[in-house]
């Protein structure tokens, strides 16, 4: 399906703070939560390009840097700095090195698992968009011993195109541990 | 063993091999011997601004506060309470005068001494002392907005422990006015693999480039689009330029050079920072001698060791990673790679960008393009740098594994001397050489040798 011509929005687009919630929309949580089970088996059974498909052509991810206050009530996360940021650009450049014979952490490949649960969807202030929040335990695993779990809040703002289902615009991954290795990094929640 | 390599006579009497990958024994040695003795780089004073901000890092395998006193003050401090020995800190960083004990209420000054403790009138001796119980604190030096600390009283001080690498700190540092923040609180991760794996790496690994990282250059992340995107089209390539020093510390620089060339001008005659905007480059060469140009001007890639165990790199890139339009952008990055045991480290990363000079909209092009490809999530170099560093780990530790041999000969006798080269210490030309992880493990093996005590 092709997308409309878009303007550039950066910088400001990468820059706005993660849109808040509004409203709860309790109607919208199981047309979301079954987008989002779509969604997450396309990239648990490596179908890159139907997981592509699925990402407005702004799209934008980003991992936060998790924080360990003393108080906490103040944030758990930095709205600054990230463990790492992806654009739709990026991500199909990562998910294209299982083609590659020396993308040497992708071959062989490892088995992610996405579970997902407590899909909740609140408005969002841009018009025909909406924020969907979940939990997400994800686990990665390759050979004997290599695995990893995970488990994050995810932040979603998604867009509803007419007829055409949601795609995702941002989606956010707030880390429930303070320090993760390198293989729980290198899942795409 | 069999017989000695090559290469193992530059080293002194402590082997190096695969067992110094994978022993704990080898590890507590070195933390001993190495991590207590040497100044290690902790955090950065733009990280601390305010007077009573601290953080908890790692000094060897001790958690100490890092913290600015009242009298704005770094001070490192055992993070371990004098009377039970309860950790005082569990958080990461925060904001606190003093620091008391949740087991007793043992309670200690920001700068270490103890300054409250429960029941002392009514329940203690007569004779105790509270100034026997301050925490112990470790040397502190920040330079240049860098904060060292070390638990060595022997250790020379930093200046001179930094030797020769010091020009080339204040060379990087100077080339942008001079002064850097810490953009945001630093990326943490947790890889597989030693220590002295993922920072020998830095050293002067240009050789793992070709293969380790084939994937991103095919892929267009790291390529020709580099040199053209500032300097312009032509004939360019890029010459390599080690500079070991005998502390441990090592420095490699990559310059872009009109094709066939083998040597860098003698004089710069217009001074070009790659991936900085075009509009700065002036002011950029105002700020700086002379000599600090020559080094700076036409790098393209640079990177290195302050020995033991902290890294940086600076390179650029664009829109392969960016949007359509977005310039070839320079990130700076500082690391340090800390032991959890001899198999696993936790790297620290901050990247750095210039206070002055570059607008709100350039520094965060510039630490999301290392979030894109440097952090541990990111897509170029980490990915396969962690995978190669797990590969090796899985690899070591086998009864025969342990006992086959090691390689750092490349380049050895190979590399010639730059004439002129603006920085102190002996830089040779070799793009692809050894040299300078041969200095980090010599002056680790140095610190290794002999008996204990």
């Amino acid at each position: 399906m092709s997308e409309p011509a878009r303007a550039d929005h950066r910088p400001a687009y990468e820059l706005q703070p993660f849109p808040p919630r509004g409203a709860r929309q309790v109607e919208l949580d199981a047309s979301a939560g079954a987008f989002l089970t779509e969604e997450s088996a396309a990239l648990d059974e490596g179908r890159h390009q139907d997981w592509l498909d699925l990402l407005d052509e702004r799209f934008l991810y980003q991992v936060p840097v998790p924080l360990l206050r003393e108080d906490p009530a103040l944030p758990r996360h930095s709205d600054r700095a990230l463990l790492f940021e992806a654009t739709k650009h990026i991500l199909a450049m990562k998910l294209g090195r299982t083609g590659l014979r020396h993308a040497w952490s992708d071959r062989p490949g490892g088995v992610t698992r996405h579970f997902i649960s407590g899909v909740r969807v609140f408005a969002a202030p841009e018009a025909d968009t909406w924020r969907v929040e979940c939990n997400v335990l994800a686990s990665w695993t390759r050979g004997r011993g290599e695995a990893a779990l995970a488990t994050a809040a995810r932040h979603d703002i998604v867009r509803c195109l007419p007829g055409a289902g949601y795609r995702l615009l941002r989606r956010r991954v707030l880390l429930d541990t303070e320090v993760a290795t390198h293989q729980q990094l290198s899942i795409i929640f | 063993m069999a017989e000695a390599l090559p290469w193992q006579e530059v080293l002194p009497g402590y082997p190096l091999d695969r067992r110094a990958f994978s022993d704990d024994a080898v590890l507590d040695r070195e933390l001993r011997r190495v991590f207590r003795e040497s100044w290690q780089l902790l955090a950065f004073a733009s990280e601390l601004p305010d007077a009573g901000d601290y953080l908890v890092r790692r000094l060897g395998n001790d958690s100490v506060i890092v913290a600015r006193d009242e009298q704005g003050r770094f001070t490192v401090l055992l993070n371990s309470c004098s009377h039970r020995g309860t950790q005082l800190c569990r958080a990461t960083f925060g904001n606190a005068a003093h620091f008391r004990c949740s087991y007793h209420g043992w309670t200690f000054a920001n700068d270490g001494r103890l300054v409250g403790v429960p029941a002392l009138r009514t329940n203690y001796p007569k004779d105790f002392r509270k100034d026997r119980y301050d925490l112990p604190r470790a040397r502190v030096t920040c330079y240049r907005g860098f904060v060292f600390a070390t638990w060595s009283e022997s250790a020379p001080p930093l200046e001179e422990y930094l030797g020769d690498a010091r020009w080339y700190l204040d060379a990087l540092l100077d080339l942008a006015g001079g002064e850097w923040e810490v953009y945001g609180p630093p990326q943490r991760s947790v890889t597989t693999g030693n220590w002295k794996v993922v920072t020998d790496n830095f050293a002067g690994d240009g050789y793992h480039m070709g293969t380790t990282h084939q994937a991103a250059f095919e892929q267009g992340i790291y390529g020709s689009s580099l040199a053209d995107g500032t300097l312009g089209k032509g004939e360019l390539e890029l010459i390599g330029i080690n500079v070991p020093t005998p502390q441990g510390h090592a420095v490699r620089a990559g310059y872009v050079v009109e094709k066939g060339r083998r040597t860098l001008p003698a004089k710069v005659e217009d001074p070009a920072y790659i991936g900085y905007p075009r509009e700065v480059w002036e002011a950029f060469t105002a700020g700086q001698t002379p000599e600090q140009v020559r080094f700076n001007s036409h790098c393209e890639v640079v990177h290195g060791v302050l020995f033991p165990n902290a890294a940086f790199l600076s390179v650029s890139h664009d829109r392969a990673i960016g949007r359509e339009d977005d310039p070839l952008t320079k990130y700076f990055v500082w690391r340090v790679h800390n032991p959890i045991d001899a198999r696993h480290t936790e790297c620290l990363y901050w990247t750095l960008v210039p206070k002055r000079h570059v607008d709100e909209e350039w520094k965060r092009r510039s630490y999301a393009f290392q979030a894109r490809s440097q952090s541990a999530g990111g897509i170029l170099f980490e990915m396969d740098d962690f995978e190669n560093f797990a590969r090796i780990d899985a690899a070591i530790g086998g009864t025969v594994a342990d006992g086959a041999p090691l390689d750092l000969s490349l380049g050895l006798g190979l590399g010639e001397p730059v004439p002129d080269f603006p920085g102190p210490g002996r830089a040779e030309y070799l793009t692809l050489s050894e040299q300078n992880q041969r200095a980090f493990y010599r002056r680790w093996a140095e610190l290794m040798e002999g008996d204990d005590e």
